[in-house]
């Protein structure tokens, strides 16, 4: 019996931690109540034209997979504020990012669902709260600052950092777009969150 | 006192690791020569041995008709007619067209999402759990041009512009309703599909690997031969002790 007991403890040792990292983390529910607190937002569709599929193709150094994008707006014309979900694969499998954008600057990136079995760091405040802040620099396409690494973690890493910048290239768009003429933007529905 | 503790432990530990050691030696032989005895060419054929690595049988295609052609699934793959147009996450659940209010729509269904193509069959999104999509989709159905979903969560019509999801409440399941069925694939579809399915050959020689690493049993079979292995140290240097001891006495 004891030796049992013992194995038990061997086994618990040697247990793969890391597998604990696949999960849904967040809801998109919870994660558009967190980023439009204090307003319903309105959900709206992009259609990638060719020039977005282009800039998209040189971010993610693949075609994204579709032709169109959802993403929710802040009712609030002056809010300028855009919620983006993101599925970009790490290695093998996709991970669910939602990206929240205010005024070309991201207000906070939250990982939705983890579906690898490494790499679940990157759900962490400590590597999440590194976007907080940055904005896509014009002359490259690149954040405006550098993200550290997480050791394991480095497609994970390299997955939340393009969906950053393909959410802030999109925004910039959409946003220019509601300004200006409103074309490629489908239009927009009032949804009911809560 | 230390001396018969150590014995006990060693037999246990002996006991444990002896189908282990069996078996890695057994496949460990095997890989000594996969070369002359052709583990490394031949492929596995056995259904059973292919579910191992989620690659069923090609047999296994299922068939949504849509217009007057197929939707098919197989090895997770979809199909329009012989053309791949993706992968399909869960099972096919049904295929239905939709005249939106822009233009038409294809949605086809699979367990964990929808996924709207053009009617040029080019992909438009997929929509999953992170749009609000209760799962796990069972089958798709059309009422009055609006999308009908049966999920294991209930009934629900589906409003793919505002992403939007209402229950339909038990009886209050309108008549007209028309359900995608399955259907038998015809056989000369079956016989193009299995062309096309991506079936990497997987030898023996791999699957030897796999099971000599634990692989086989996934990740946790890994940490099992670990385990093993760590049992085998112990095994080691307990042994090397009580041959010590036994000299000097």
């Amino acid at each position: 019996m004891k030796l049992f007991r013992y194995l038990s403890v061997l086994m618990f040792c040697l247990c793969p931690f890391s597998v604990l990292g696949k999960g849904v983390y967040m809801t998109s529910e919870d994660f558009l109540a967190e980023s439009f607190s204090s307003t319903q937002p309105l959900i709206e569709s992009l259609w990638l034209t060719n020039e977005i599929r282009d800039a998209a193709k040189k971010i993610f150094n693949h075609a994204y997979p579709g032709l169109r994008i959802r993403y929710w707006r802040d009712s609030e014309e002056s809010a300028q504020r855009t919620a983006w979900i993101i599925n970009e694969i790490g290695k093998t499998r996709p991970i669910t990012i939602g990206i929240t954008i205010a005024n070309y600057k991201i207000e906070r990136v939250r990982i939705l669902e983890f579906r690898e079995s490494r790499g679940g760091e990157v759900r962490m405040p400590f590597f999440t709260r590194q976007f907080v802040g940055l904005t896509l620099q014009a002359s490259n396409s690149q954040l405006s600052e550098t993200i550290d690494g997480v050791t394991g973690a480095t497609l994970s890493v390299k997955a939340v950092k393009k969906s950053a910048r393909f959410a802030l290239l999109l925004h910039q768009l959409v946003t220019r777009n509601a300004t200006a003429s409103g074309q490629n933007v489908t239009a927009s529905k009032r949804v009911a969150l809560r | 006192m230390f001396s018969k503790l150590l014995k006990r432990w060693h037999g246990r530990m002996g006991v444990i690791a002896a189908s282990f050691v069996l078996l890695l030696s057994i496949t460990g032989l095997c890989l000594n020569h996969v070369s002359s005895w052709d583990f490394d060419t031949k492929a596995l054929q056995s259904p059973s041995l292919l579910a191992l690595y989620g690659m069923a049988e090609v047999g296994t295609v299922v068939s949504y008709p849509l217009s007057d052609a197929y939707i098919s699934e197989s090895n997770g793959q979809l199909f329009y007619q012989t053309k791949g147009i993706g992968r399909c996450d869960g099972s096919l659940a049904g295929a239905v067209a939709l005249s939106s209010k822009t233009a038409p729509l294809m949605v086809v269904a699979c367990g964990q999402e929808l996924l709207l193509f053009s009617p040029t069959f080019q992909l438009i999104e997929k929509v999953g759990a992170a749009f609000g999509l209760p799962l796990e989709v069972q089958r798709i159905g059309l009422v009055d041009n609006v999308l009908l979903v049966d999920t294991s969560s209930g009934l629900f019509f589906a409003d793919l512009d505002t992403l939007s999801w209402t229950a339909i409440e038990e009886g209050e399941m309108p008549r007209s309703s028309q359900w995608s069925e399955s259907a038998l694939t015809p056989e000369t579809l079956k016989r193009e599909l299995a062309k096309s399915i991506d079936r990497e050959d997987i030898t023996y020689e791999r699957l030897l690997l796999d099971i000599h690493s634990g692989r086989i049993f996934g990740e946790w079979g890994v940490y099992l031969v670990d385990a093993m292995a760590l049992l085998f140290m112990l095994l080691a240097i307990s042994g090397l002790i009580l041959w010590r001891k036994d000299r000097k006495t």
